[in-house]
């Protein structure tokens, strides 16, 4: 066992020594002075060997592609193949420059690399010199999409007169409907240059359709830098016709990018159609739910003042008291505004209980009797109870009609319960009245005999068979 | 190693012809007359047919030191140099009956016994430092050093080095370890020389340390053309 253990660990051991770096100093004793004297393939074979670390002067990556930079500056092809990889592993610019002389010696090494190359190289601001590069390298031929989008952004930037203008804004807007990149490049070129008629509303129209956001980083510089914002929108005369549909636009461009106070005006704007924006009750409620969980506290309350007059307007009454009754229980700034909102609840139940669901009932019955709900609502609230209880009858468990009954007594003042007594004496008075009217003027009926009772329901059912 | 010493002090006494010292009375300023600048690296030296060979090297060059001749004999260590040497080779010049008569300003007899003075000299400041075995030296500071008491600067001297020129810990036969070595220092190497030229004496007659030098020398584009002293 023990041998066989041995002959194992030994075995590992062999593969292990087997697998080591070959031991170059033969090599590298025979290629530096070469290397020294500028032979460039010896340079890039002793960079080599300093990289792999397979000779007795160890790894040293400084020296290793100090040799290969220099074996590719002597045009070494195998040194600048070498460093395009590397530099392309790291991210370095130097890679295309590599690429762009391999090319130029004829080299088709990068032609698969070009367009990657080009794309990571391009950097986030176009100026005069990175267009410039562009520009040399769509004239070699390398007019790759990101190349060819690129010199196109540089055109409209005015960067750049590799192609005409009219070409580079007809390519780029082919691209942008599918292409959130070529979307990126035409947005400042349409927001600063383009025509009245339709750029800022193509941006609007299309920008999500290509997978952007309005809240996207890139985006947003964009808008800002093109006074695409609520000031922006603020500045822009709010009845010229010439404007009435650019001006929405930008408004609610500005709302969509997180401009809560654009969100709120175009909300308010679209509630009840004002300044060229349609009456749109479900675009309002979008804005200004927006604007709802904003850290500002004012705005956040003017969304929520809003949004109940939205509901209230819409009649919709499940979505008041929904908002109501969850910023009441959560005692949040807005519960005052809430809690005087409430007589829309207390109006709804009195002319809608009978269609309404018996928990809505409870819920709001509750949070009238818990919270510092005005008396009038309170008072408004308790009556309706009888009208429930009443229009409910049978339909209701005792323990149900007790406990609405129950509340009825805290919400009413006695001063409600003297009127509600006044007002039902008086109906009975007038029901007495009418009984007796009613009695004079017909004939009396003639009596049934004692021993001819009704049958019961199921001597009927019995009898109809 | 002390029959080395004796061998060597045998050989020069063999070859002296005695005269009486005297310090730099013999010096002739004619236009024959040489000055033998004689570098000692005697800590390069670890095996003990090397330092036989070094021996015998030095005593072929001391054959050929003529009457009048200067020799100063540098003894270089890991620290420097001394000059242990500085005289001219005691003799009287060769002279016609007539001019002898005339000129009595050299005794044969005192020539003889300062020759033999000065013989046991020079073999004393080129052996002193052979036995002393240093336990390491770099092999390129030894060339610097030879190459700093000049600096640059021309000479008619003979310039003449016993060096072994292997590196410390080497075995000069074995190609694998002159590879290692190559790999692990000539990159790193920042030496500036710019000799004389310069004979050997006891190099090792090694190919691999020659090849060696030779790619060094050629890197650093130093002109060294490792020729024996006494080999014209």
């Amino acid at each position: 066992m023990k041998q066989t253990l041995f002959a194992i660990t030994l075995v590992f051991a062999l593969g292990l020594h087997a697998e080591e770096k070959p031991n170059n100093d033969a090599l590298f004793r025979e290629i530096y002075p070469k290397a020294v004297a500028g032979d460039a393939n010896a340079m890039f074979n002793l960079g080599k060997i300093y990289l792999e670390g397979s000779s007795s002067a160890g790894k040293d990556t400084n020296k290793g592609l100090n040799y290969i930079q220099k074996a590719s500056a002597a045009g070494n092809v195998a040194a600048m193949k070498y460093l395009v990889d590397a530099y392309e592993r790291s991210g370095s610019p130097g890679a295309l420059e590599l690429c762009q002389r391999l090319q130029k010696m004829g080299d088709k090494y990068c032609a698969n690399k070009m367009e990657g190359l080009v794309e990571k190289s391009i950097p986030k601001t176009a100026s005069q010199s990175s267009c410039k590069k562009l520009g040399d390298l769509y004239d070699a031929g390398n007019q790759g999409g990101a190349i060819k989008a690129e010199v196109m952004s540089c055109v409209l930037q005015g960067f750049s007169t590799t192609v005409p203008t009219e070409e580079a804004i007809n390519y780029l807007r082919s691209q942008a409907s599918s292409d959130s990149k070529a979307f990126l490049r035409l947005m400042p070129y349409l927001l600063k240059n383009g025509s009245p008629d339709w750029d800022p509303l193509f941006i609007e129209e299309n920008l999500t359709k290509v997978g952007l956001s309005f809240k996207d980083a890139q985006v947003k510089e964009i808008l800002t830098k093109n006074v695409v914002t609520f000031e922006g929108c603020r500045k822009m005369e709010r009845l010229r016709k010439d404007t009435l549909r650019q001006r929405p636009s930008i408004c609610r461009m500005a709302a969509k990018s997180g401009d809560e106070g654009a969100a709120l005006y175009v909300g308010e704007s679209y509630l009840g159609g004002k300044d060229y924006f349609p009456d749109d009750p479900y675009e309002a409620s979008t804005y200004i739910k927006d604007v709802l969980g904003s850290k500002n506290p004012n705005l956040a309350s003017e969304a929520f003042i809003l949004l109940l007059d939205l509901y209230k307007k819409e009649n919709k009454f499940n979505d008041h008291f929904k908002l109501v009754s969850k910023e009441i229980k959560r005692n949040s700034l807005n519960s005052k505004a809430a809690l005087s909102s409430f007589s829309y609840e207390a109006n709804y139940l009195q002319k809608n209980h009978p269609s309404m669901a018996l928990e809505d009932i409870q819920s709001i019955v509750d949070i009238a009797d818990v919270n510092d709900v005005s008396q009038s609502v309170k008072s408004l609230i308790g009556r309706t109870i009888d009208d429930i209880v009443k229009d409910r009858g049978r339909m209701m468990r005792l323990v149900e009609r007790d406990s609405l009954l129950d509340y009825k007594k805290r919400l009413l003042t006695q001063k409600d319960l003297e009127e509600i007594e006044a007002a039902r004496q008086a109906a009975l008075a007038k029901a007495a009245e009418t009984k007796v009217a009613t009695e004079a003027s017909q004939p009396k009926k003639q009596e049934v005999p004692v021993d001819k009772k009704d049958p019961t329901l199921i001597e009927r059912i019995f009898n109809r068979n | 190693m002390r029959n080395l010493y004796k061998l060597l002090i045998g050989l020069i006494v063999c070859l002296a012809i005695p005269q009486i010292w005297a310090a730099d009375k013999y010096c002739l300023k004619t236009p024959q007359s040489k000055t033998y600048d004689i570098h000692i690296f005697g800590y390069t030296y670890k095996d003990m047919n090397a330092k036989k060979q070094m021996a015998r090297g030095l005593t072929d060059l001391f054959s050929g030191i003529a009457v009048g001749d200067r020799v100063r004999v540098y003894n270089h260590n890991a620290t420097g140099y001394n000059l242990t040497l500085d005289q001219c080779a005691p003799g009287c010049p060769e002279t016609t009956f007539f001019e002898n008569l005339i000129n009595t300003n050299c005794s044969t007899e005192d020539a003889k016994r300062d020759r033999k003075i000065f013989n046991q000299r020079f073999a004393e400041a080129a052996m002193s430092d052979l036995n002393r075995n240093e336990s390491s030296y770099n092999i390129f500071k030894s060339i610097q050093d030879l190459n700093d008491v000049y600096k640059g600067e021309r000479t008619n001297n003979i310039v003449a080095a016993a060096i072994s020129m292997i590196p410390d810990g080497i075995n000069p036969s074995d190609p694998n370890a002159f590879n290692k070595f190559f790999v692990t220092t000539v990159p790193n190497l920042n030496i500036a020389l710019q000799f004389p030229p310069v004979c050997t004496i006891g190099t090792s007659p090694n190919s691999e340390v020659l090849k060696f030098w030779r790619e060094v020398f050629a890197i650093k584009n130093v002109k060294f053309d490792f020729k024996p002293c006494n080999k014209d």
